[in-house]
């Protein structure tokens, strides 16, 4: 028997997933700013208190980013906190690539198609990578990346589906990357039960992390806080 | 869950302290006293921008948080399994490095099955002198004082607190790294200062001491700060600000906020007409000011309490020892508990009320 648990809180979104033997059970809730109230809520409704380690769970997936820091920071620790306390295994996945499943999921894109999967990265910047949605899996055809919409390029020329909070720069997009969208889907936001098969996949392939080296993928490194040289005169 | 509300006298806690730019871990147990503890300080990671940037303090904490625990774990021979509870910072403080530790906390307490409560940052600063061999009796006056917060707070146990007075503007803690980046020195600048000092000279500057005064115990150190920047500005245009004018300056600054605590404390004690004073926080590892609050405190026949100078600073032991009381008096977080990043200290239920609910 196989069983996953998926935890995704990089959006406004904040939602758990329970895998077992093809079976999902699953809670989301729009929540902006207060996902740690709703997170431990929300796994009580899957497992009992104090009985992850005794449920047969082989792994834990979680949306590692890009995404709200704050967000990420909150799955990482819970996921920190669960397979250190449990002593299993993290399984990290892509929020780019989780909302292209669920997309997926929900009918909007299908084998063969180009989607460019974006999220609202605020200070007038997305995240954005580039996804072929396989037979079986998805292909990764850009590295996820920030960018101001105006400065986005995107390579080939074959038409895609946009998905993605990341949409609402729409009209700030070169006419380029405007003319290339056979279809968007502005509203849409990563789940954690779309974290489940990459995570499945990824359990097979041994691509699995310790808890310790559980941490968000931030993508945007650099911080916008000036070094000492940096500051003018003291006063 | 077990059922410990009326039948466990021993607890072993383990405490988690997020709060600033400091990761703590320790575990406590409450018939041993203090097993083990761990800090990182993420001071390299801030001196360069000269203070704490919360979005890199936030990340820290994520990479350090269970290395740490690992290392208390081992360090005391304890498993996961002989743990009773969690304590963590949940304020006040930088919401998003509380997140952290909260987050952490939280879903350990949750997977392992035990209670999880989150505790308020100065009331592990305030009861940090408990972890010491010799500890204040209630009830005392408390002087919690650090880069956030100088107060003076009336102790009658744990969580009955009145607050006598507090800084008005910055804390003195603030202050000292304002004074410290105006002289050219490293964050954090309490240390620095106090190095410097002891090379400056007690009679080339007097520097004003705040509010001594008005009546009342409330503390301002604004001023002290504008006097400290213009007589820097004056040693420059006289003399391009040489070393010892850096000393002479750090000592004068020194001695003024040095002064300002005691004769507060001193006041504060004999207005509630008690004989025993905590300090805590930061600052109170300050070497000048604990020996002149000793000495002024011994004409009026009080006592001073201060803690371990590695308890002084943000630390895991505090937060696992208030955490200990609370939790083995039947408190603990509700499913829905989260961090306060603003949390007035008199808003703690006392420990009395606790024990009859629970």
């Amino acid at each position: 028997m196989t069983s996953i648990l998926a935890i995704d809180t990089s959006t406004e979104a904040c939602s758990v997933a329970l895998y077992r033997d093809g079976e999902v059970s699953a809670c989301y809730e729009v929540v902006p700013r207060r996902h740690n109230q709703h997170l431990l809520a929300m796994l009580q409704n899957l497992l009992p208190r104090g009985s992850l380690a005794s449920s047969g769970v082989e792994a834990v997936a979680y949306g590692s980013g890009p995404g709200s820091f704050t967000g990420l920071r909150i799955a990482a620790s819970a996921v920190q906190g669960l397979c250190f306390a449990a002593a299993l295994p993290a399984l990290p996945i892509s929020t780019l690539a989780c909302q292209t499943y669920t997309a997926q999921r929900l009918g909007l894109v299908y084998e063969g198609d180009l989607v460019l999967s974006t999220l609202d990265a605020h200070i007038g910047e997305l995240y954005w990578a580039l996804y072929e949605v396989g037979r079986e899996r998805l292909q990764e055809l850009t590295v996820a990346a920030a960018a101001r919409p105006a400065d986005l390029v995107l390579p080939g020329t074959r038409k895609m589906v946009a998905i993605g909070s990341g949409l609402r720069y729409l009209d700030a997009f070169s006419v380029a990357v405007q003319s290339r969208f056979a279809a968007q889907h502005g509203e849409l936001l990563p789940a954690a039960r779309d974290l489940l098969p990459p995570a499945l996949m990824a359990l097979r392939e041994g691509k699995v992390q310790a808890a310790e080296d559980v941490c968000p993928v931030y993508v945007r490194d650099e911080i916008s806080w000036k070094k000492l040289s940096e500051q003018g005169p003291q006063r | 869950m077990r059922a410990f509300a009326t039948v466990v006298l021993i607890m072993l806690i383990l405490g988690l302290e997020t709060s600033c730019d400091e990761t703590g871990v320790a575990l406590y147990d409450t018939g041993r006293g203090l097993l083990a503890h761990a800090l990182f300080s993420q001071v390299d990671i801030h001196v360069e921008y000269g203070g704490v940037v919360p979005e890199l303090a936030s990340r820290d904490h994520v990479r350090k948080a269970l290395p740490l625990l690992r290392q208390v774990l081992d360090d005391a021979g304890c498993s996961p399994q002989d743990l009773d509870g969690i304590a963590y910072t949940a304020g006040p403080g930088l919401v998003g490095a509380l997140m952290v530790g909260a987050t952490l906390a939280q879903s350990l307490a949750w997977a392992w099955g035990i209670p999880a409560l989150g505790v308020h940052h100065m009331e592990g600063h305030l009861l940090a002198p408990m972890l010491e061999e010799e500890r204040p009796e209630f009830p005392f006056v408390a002087l919690l004082v650090s880069g956030g917060h100088t107060q003076l707070v009336r102790v009658d146990g744990i969580g009955e607190y009145r607050l006598l007075g507090e800084s008005l503007d910055d804390a003195a803690g603030e202050a000292f790294d304002k004074a410290a980046k105006m002289l050219g020195l490293p964050y954090p600048g309490g240390p620095h200062i106090a190095r410097l000092a002891e090379s400056g000279d007690p009679g080339r500057f007097d520097f004003p001491r705040p509010m001594i005064n008005r009546p009342g115990l409330d503390f301002s150190f604004s001023g002290l700060k504008t006097f400290t920047l213009n007589t820097v500005n004056d040693c420059r245009r006289d003399s391009g600000l040489t070393q010892q004018d850096k000393c002479d300056i750090a000592r004068a600054f020194e001695e003024a906020v040095v002064a300002t605590l005691v004769i507060k404390c001193r006041r504060a004690l004999e207005q509630e007409g008690l004989p025993t004073l905590v300090i805590a926080g930061g600052v109170s590892a300050n070497r000048n000011l604990r020996g002149r609050l000793q000495t002024a405190l011994a004409k009026i026949g009080a006592r001073v309490f201060y803690p371990a100078p590695e308890f002084c600073t943000d630390n895991g032991a505090m937060i696992a020892y208030a955490g200990a009381q609370r939790l083995h008096a039947g408190q603990q977080d509700t499913p829905t508990a989260t961090v306060r990043p603003r949390w007035p200290m008199e808003e703690l239920p006392p420990l009395a009320a606790v024990r009859e609910v629970c």
